[in-house]
C-alpha cells in the first residue's frame, strides 16, 4: 500500500499541470453534431434480416458509402441493406438505398439509378473506375458482389459480369487505388469467412442457455481478392500473381497508403482474430505481406485483435503514416505509429487510446482534424455484435456510444466528453460510417449504418470555428480521382499532409476531397502535391476558409458550392 | 477387585492400564500408596490412570510428585510432554521433552517427541535434527522414520521423504499409515505407478479407506486415466458423502474433461453439505472463468470472499475477473485489499501491475512488476509484462532481459517471443528479430487453433472426434505428451482409435 501510495502521488505531481492544461483545453471544445436523419428525409432502417436464428451475417453489416453520382457538386449517400434470411417474414422489400443530396434534405433514387439492389449487402466503394468524370460503385455483398457503372445521366448500369469484377464471397470492406500508377482505379476487396445459413451452429452459453451470434474463430477465413482494371472497361483477377490469395484472413476493414514512402499504395488489412495483413506495394501491384515484421499484425501482446475500422494519417507529425485500427471490446483500438522506416509500433495505451476503448466494440473510424488545429483527431463509431451482451458483461451493451479523441500533435489523444459532441452521444448499434462534408461549409459531417436500426446523420452544426482548406483533386495521366495523391501544405513553418483517399473506415467510401485545419492561419503559404503519375505540382499563397479544385497538370481554381 | 497387599508388585495395576480400565487402576494405585506414599511407580501409575480417565491435571500433579522423589526419569518427562501435546500445549511439551531428551540424550522416543511438538510450533530445522537423532539411536524405529519422511514431504524434498517412508514402510510393514504416507509421497513426486501401486496394496487391505480411494483417484487423474480417477473418487464419495473435498477432486477432473456441466453440477453437490465452504464458490467461479463467463465468476468469487472474508484468494480472483471485464477501478481496490492480506503473493502484485498496465501508468506497473518477479522468479509471464513495462518507459535493454528471461523459463511464451522479437527490430538486430518472430507466429497459430478446439470442446464435451482433433494438434507442433493426455481423453469418451494411437504417441515419447 505505501509503495502504490507512493508511486501514485509522484504520478499525480508530475501530471498535475499537464492535466490542469489539458482539462482546460479540452472542456473548452465542444462539436456539435445534430443527428438530421430523421427531419431531412434521410430514412434509411437497416434490417440484418434475421429471426432470432442468430445467424452469423446478420451482425456484421452494414455499411454507407459518400458519392457525388450526378456531379452536381454535393456528396450523395448510398446504403447497404441486408436481406430476408430463413425465419425472417416482414412484409417489406429490402434494398440498398441511394439518397439524392437536394440541398440539405435527401430523396430516395435508388429505383431511379438502378442501384436498388436486393442482394444481402454489407460494404462499398467508390471511383471513377473508367476516367469519365463520374463515380462508379461496387457493392459488397454475402453472395455474389455487383458493380454499378455511373452512365453520367443519374444511372447506373449493373456490369458486374462485363467487368470481370466476380466475388462470390461472403465480402466486407472493399477500396479503389492505382496498385501500378497505370492511371487506371485497381480494387481491393476483403473477404470475411466460410459461412452459409444451412449451416449455422449453436453458439453462447449452453450453462444458460443464451444463444448468441459465433465466434469467427469457428469460421474458416477466405482470402481476399484484388482486381486489376485494365482500362477497357474490364478488371482481372490478380489476387493469386499479386500475392494476396494465399493468405487467408477473415478481412473486414481495409486502407490504402504509402507506409513506407517509397511513392506507392501499400495495403493494410484488419482481419477478424487473426493477423491482421500489411501488404507492401513493390510499384508493379505485386504485393509481398509483411504484418509481422512491421508490427501491425498484432497488438503488442502479440494477440491477433478483432479488427474491423482502419485508417492511416500521421498523428506525430513526423512525416509518416501511422496507423488506428478498431477492435472488439475487451480488446482495445490499437495505434501503431511508424518508427520512419515503414515500421510500426504498438503505442496504444501511452497514446491514452487503450483503456477508453476497453468497454467498447468499434466499427467506423477516421482520422480526422475536427478542431482545424492541423492535428489529427479520431471519430469512433462503436456498437456490439451480441445483441444480449449485457447477459455476459454488465459493463457492456449493444448500443454504444460514438467517441471523439483529440489528438495534440505528438501521437498522445484525450477523449471528448459525451456531453460535448451533441446527437454523437446517443448510443446507436454503429457500423460503417462515412465521413464527409456533406453541406460544403468546410467541416465533416457523418453518416453512419446501424445494424438493425435507423441511420445517423450527424451534421456538424454552425461554421467552423478556425481556419481550413480544402482540396478536389483531378487526375488527368493519373487516375482522374487523384486516390493516392499527396497533399502537403505549410503556414508558417506548420506542415500537414494527406493522401487523397475515400477509403478505410468500414464497409464505407468517405469523401474523396482533402480537407486541412488551419488553426488561425489564414493563408496557406505553399502547397505541394505529388501525384501517383509522378508528377509535382506546386502552389503558393492561397486564401483559407474555401475548397480549390487541382487538375493536374497545373491548373487551381476555387469552388463555390 | 482384590485389594493389594503391601509388597506385592504392581502388575495388576498396569494391567488395569493395558485393558484400559482406568478408573481401576486409579483405585488400586491409590490404595497403594496409601500405605506406600513415596512408591515411585505407583505415583507414575496413578498419574497415568488419572490422565486417561479425563483428569489429565491431577495426573501430571503426580508425575512432578513421583519426579520429586526420583528425578532421573525421562520416560515421566515424556508423559507429562505427552499430555501438553494432547491439549495443544506446545511450549509446555516441548519443555517436558527437552527435559527427557537432557536426563537421557540417547533416548529415541525423547527425541521423535520433542521432533514432534518442535514440527507442530513449525521449528522445522530443530524438529528435522530431533527425528534424525532418533533414528540415528535406532535405526528401526518405524514412528520415527515415518514422521522424517512427512516433514521431508511437507517442505518439498520428495528425494528425502520417499527415502525415509519407504525405511518406514520396511520396518513396520503394517502401519497404514506409513504405507499412505508413502502413497503420498510417491503422487507428490509424481512417481504415479508407483503411488497407484502403494494405494492399491493399502486397498487390498482395508478396501472400505475412502481417503485412500480419494488420492488414487487423485493419482489415476494425474496419469489422466480418467475412467479409474472418476471411479476411485466415486467410491471415495460413496463410503463418506459428507467430505466437500471429494466433490472437488471429482469436479476437478471433469474440467479436465472441459465438461463444464458435470463439474458445475458437482460443485452443487458439494454445497448442498456445506454452503460456506469458500474453495467450493472459488472452484465454481474457476470454472466460469476458463469459459470467460467474467460475470459469473465474480459472483461466485464474492461469494468466496464473503465466508472466508480474510482470505487473500477470493479477493484477487475477483480483481483478476474484474480486469478481464475491464473495470480497472474495481480490480484495483479488489487487488490492494488483498495485497493487504497477504503482502507476499506475488500474483496480487502481478495484477496490479497488469491495471496499471492498462491504466497507463507504466512507473506504478513497473513497481508491482518488479515486486511480482522478485517473489515467483520462475513465473514467465510477469517477465512479460515486465518487459513491457520497461519498454513503454523507453528502457529497452532491460526490457530485452526481461523478455529473454520470460523466454528461458517458458519458451513457448508466445507474447515473450513477439515482444521480444519486435525489440530486436528496434534495436536493428534484424535477423534476430525475423528469427524470433517466425517461432513465435508458429506458436501463435498452433495456439490460436488450440483455443478454437478447445471452444468447440466446452460445448460439445463428449465428442470424442473433437479431442482426436486437439491430440493431433499437439502432436503436429512436437508436444506428444499433451497429445498423449488427450488421447486419454479421447479413449475414456470411446474413441475407437484412441488406444491404438496412444500406444503409438508412447513410443514416440520414448
Amino acid at each position: 500500500m505505501g509503495r502504490l501510495f507512493f508511486v501514485v502521488l509522484s504520478m499525480m505531481r508530475s501530471a498535475v499541470t499537464t492535466i490542469i492544461f489539458l482539462t482546460n483545453y479540452l472542456f473548452a471544445q465542444s462539436f456539435d453534431f445534430v443527428d438530421q436523419a430523421g427531419t431531412s428525409g434521410l430514412e434509411f432502417d437497416h434490417d440484418h434480416g434475421g429471426s432470432g436464428e442468430k445467424y452469423y451475417i446478420e451482425t456484421m453489416g452494414s455499411g454507407v458509402c459518400l458519392l457525388d453520382y450526378d456531379n452536381d457538386n454535393d456528396l450523395d449517400i448510398y446504403f447497404c441493406q441486408g436481406a430476408s434470411l430463413p425465419g425472417w417474414d416482414k412484409a417489406i422489400q429490402l434494398e440498398n438505398k441511394l439518397f439524392q443530396n437536394n440541398g440539405g434534405s435527401w430523396i430516395d433514387v435508388s429505383q431511379k439509378a438502378g442501384v436498388a439492389d436486393k442482394s444481402y449487402s454489407l460494404g462499398c466503394a467508390c471511383g471513377d473506375v473508367d476516367n469519365d468524370g463520374d463515380t462508379d460503385l461496387y457493392v459488397t455483398n454475402f453472395g455474389a458482389d455487383k458493380f454499378y457503372l455511373n452512365n453520367g445521366d443519374g444511372t447506373f448500369s449493373d456490369q458486374t459480369t462485363e467487368s470481370g469484377l466476380i466475388n462470390n464471397e461472403w465480402a466486407s470492406s472493399a477500396v479503389f487505388l492505382d496498385i501500378d500508377h497505370d492511371g487506371w482505379l485497381d480494387l481491393y476487396v476483403t473477404n470475411y469467412v466460410e459461412f452459409t445459413t444451412n449451416k449455422n451452429p449453436w453458439c453462447g452459453d449452453r450453462q444458460s442457455g443464451r444463444r448468441a451470434y459465433c465466434d469467427p474463430d469457428i469460421f474458416k477465413g477466405v482470402p481476399d481478392k484484388l482486381f486489376r482494371n485494365l482500362g477497357n472497361g474490364i478488371f482481372q483477377d490478380i489476387s493469386k500473381e499479386a500475392g494476396i490469395s494465399n493468405h487467408r484472413g477473415k478481412g473486414l476493414g481495409v486502407v490504402p497508403g504509402d507506409i513506407d514512402g517509397d511513392g506507392d499504395l501499400d495495403l493494410y488489412v484488419a482481419n477478424d482474430k487473426v493477423m491482421n495483413n500489411l501488404y507492401i506495394n513493390d510499384g508493379q501491384g505485386m504485393f509481398i505481406e509483411d504484418a509481422l515484421f512491421a508490427g501491425v499484425g498484432y497488438n503488442e501482446n502479440g494477440r491477433a485483435e478483432a479488427g474491423m475500422g482502419v485508417d492511416f494519417a500521421d498523428v506525430n507529425q513526423d512525416g509518416w503514416l501511422d496507423l488506428f485500427v478498431t477492435n472488439f471490446s475487451g480488446e482495445s483500438n490499437t495505434l501503431y505509429i511508424n518508427d520512419k522506416s515503414g515500421s510500426f509500433v504498438d503505442q496504444t495505451f501511452l497514446a491514452g487510446l487503450g483503456q477508453p476503448s476497453l468497454n467498447y466494440l468499434g466499427f467506423g473510424t477516421k482520422f480526422l482534424d475536427l478542431n482545424y488545429d492541423g492535428y489529427q483527431d479520431i471519430f469512433v463509431v462503436n456498437g456490439h455484435v451480441i445483441d444480449n451482451i449485457h447477459h455476459f458483461n454488465k459493463d457492456y451493451s449493444h448500443a454504444q456510444k460514438k467517441q471523439i479523441f483529440i489528438g495534440d500533435g505528438s501521437g498522445a489523444f484525450s477523449e471528448i466528453s459525451s456531453d460535448k459532441i451533441g446527437d454523437a452521444r446517443n448510443p446507436s448499434v454503429g457500423r460503417g460510417a462515412a465521413f464527409g462534408d456533406l453541406d460544403n461549409d468546410g467541416d465533416i459531417d457523418i453518416v453512419i449504418s446501424n445494424n438493425n436500426g435507423p441511420a445517423n446523420l450527424l451534421i456538424r452544426s454552425g461554421k467552423p470555428e478556425a481556419n481550413w482548406i480544402g482540396f478536389d483533386l483531378v487526375g488527368k495521366k493519373s487516375n482522374r480521382d487523384a486516390i493516392g495523391t499527396r497533399i502537403k501544405i505549410e503556414s508558417n513553418g506548420f506542415s500537414q499532409f494527406k493522401y487523397v483517399n475515400p477509403g478505410g473506415s468500414y464497409l464505407a467510401s468517405n469523401d474523396k476531397r482533402v480537407l486541412f485545419g488551419l488553426d488561425t492561419h489564414s493563408k496557406v503559404n505553399k502547397i505541394t502535391i505529388d501525384w501517383p503519375s509522378g508528377k509535382t505540382s506546386a502552389y503558393s499563397a492561397l486564401n483559407s476558409n474555401r475548397y480549390y479544385r487541382v487538375i493536374e497538370g497545373g491548373e487551381i481554381s476555387e469552388l463555390f458550392y | 477387585m482384590a485389594l493389594p497387599i503391601i509388597g506385592q508388585d504392581l502388575n495388576e495395576g498396569k494391567t488395569y492400564l493395558d485393558n484400559k480400565q482406568y478408573h481401576k487402576a486409579v483405585e488400586y494405585f491409590s490404595h497403594i500408596l496409601e500405605s506406600a506414599p513415596n512408591n515411585v511407580a505407583a505415583l507414575n501409575g496413578l498419574a497415568e490412570g488419572q490422565h486417561r480417565s479425563g483428569d489429565p491435571m491431577t495426573g501430571i500433579r503426580n508425575y512432578q510428585k513421583s519426579l520429586s522423589l526420583n528425578p532421573t526419569q525421562p520416560d515421566v518427562w515424556i508423559s507429562i510432554g505427552n499430555i501438553h501435546y494432547y491439549h495443544n500445549l506446545f511450549s509446555e511439551a516441548e519443555e517436558a521433552y527437552e527435559m527427557a531428551v537432557q536426563l537421557d540424550p540417547t533416548f529415541p522416543r525423547a527425541h521423535n517427541n520433542l521432533a514432534s511438538v518442535l514440527k507442530e510450533q513449525q521449528k522445522m530445522e530443530r524438529a528435522i535434527h530431533h527425528f534424525e537423532k532418533a533414528v540415528e539411536l535406532d535405526p528401526n524405529y518405524g514412528l520415527a522414520c515415518r514422521n522424517l519422511g512427512d516433514i521431508y514431504l511437507r517442505d518439498g524434498n520428495s528425494t528425502k521423504a520417499l527415502y525415509w517412508l519407504k525405511k518406514a514402510v520396511a520396518v513396520d510393514p503394517e502401519n497404514m499409515r506409513g504405507q499412505y504416507w508413502l502413497g503420498k509421497a510417491y503422487y507428490i513426486s509424481e512417481k504415479y505407478e508407483k503411488a497407484r501401486d502403494q494405494y492399491i496394496r493399502i486397498l487390498s487391505f482395508k478396501p472400505g479407506l475412502h481417503s485412500v480411494h480419494h488420492d488414487l483417484g487423485l493419482v489415476f487423474y494425474g496419469m489422466r486415466h480418467y475412467k479409474e480417477a472418476i471411479e476411485h473418487v466415486n467410491k471415495a464419495i460413496r463410503a463418506n458423502h459428507d467430505l466437500p473435498l471429494y466433490y472437488l477432486t471429482l469436479s476437478r477432473i471433469y474440467s479436465g474433461l472441459k465438461n463444464e456441466n458435470m463439474a458445475m453440477a458437482i460443485l452443487d453437490s458439494a454445497l448442498n453439505i456445506d454452503r460456506s465452504l469458500s474453495e467450493i464458490w472459488l472452484a465454481k467461479g474457476n470454472i466460469h472463468k476458463s469459459s470467460e463467463r467474467y460475470e459469473e465468476a465474480l459472483k461466485d468469487y464474492k461469494i468466496a470472499s464473503a465466508y472466508d472474508s480474510q482470505n487473500w484468494k477470493g479477493l484477487y480472483k475477483q480483481g483478476v475477473v474484474l480486469f478481464y471485464l475491464g473495470r480497472l477501478d474495481e480490480a484495483l481496490s479488489k487487488l490492494e485489499t488483498a495485497l493487504s492480506f497477504d503482502s507476499d503473493q506475488s500474483g496480487i502484485n502481478h495484477f496490479l501491475g497488469l491495471v496499471f498496465l492498462a491504466k497507463e501508468n507504466s512507473p506504478a506497473a513497473l513497481s508491482f512488476l518488479t515486486e511480482a518477479s522478485h517473489q515467483n522468479p520462475d513465473n514467465s509471464d510477469i517477465w512479460f509484462h515486465l518487459g513491457q513495462a520497461q519498454s513503454h518507459i523507453n528502457e529497452t535493454e532491460k526490457s530485452k532481459l526481461s523478455f529473454e528471461r520470460s523466454l528461458e523459463i517458458s519458451p513457448t511464451n508466445s507474447e515473450a517471443l513477439y515482444a521480444l522479437g519486435q525489440t530486436y527490430k528496434s534495436l536493428n538486430q534484424n535477423e534476430k528479430a525475423k528469427e524470433t518472430l517466425k517461432k513465435f507466429k508458429k506458436i501463435s497459430d498452433f495456439e490460436k487453433s488450440k483455443r478454437t478446439l478447445i471452444k468447440q470442446i466446452v460445448v460439445q464435451p463428449s465428442d470424442h472426434l473433437l479431442k482426436e482433433e486437439l491430440a493431433r494438434l499437439y502432436e503436429s507442433v512436437g508436444d506428444f505428451k499433451s497429445s498423449a493426455e488427450i488421447w486419454q481423453q479421447a479413449m475414456y469418451l470411446g474413441n475407437p482409435i484412441a488406444e491404438k494411437e496412444l500406444k503409438r504417441i508412447g513410443e514416440m515419447l520414448k
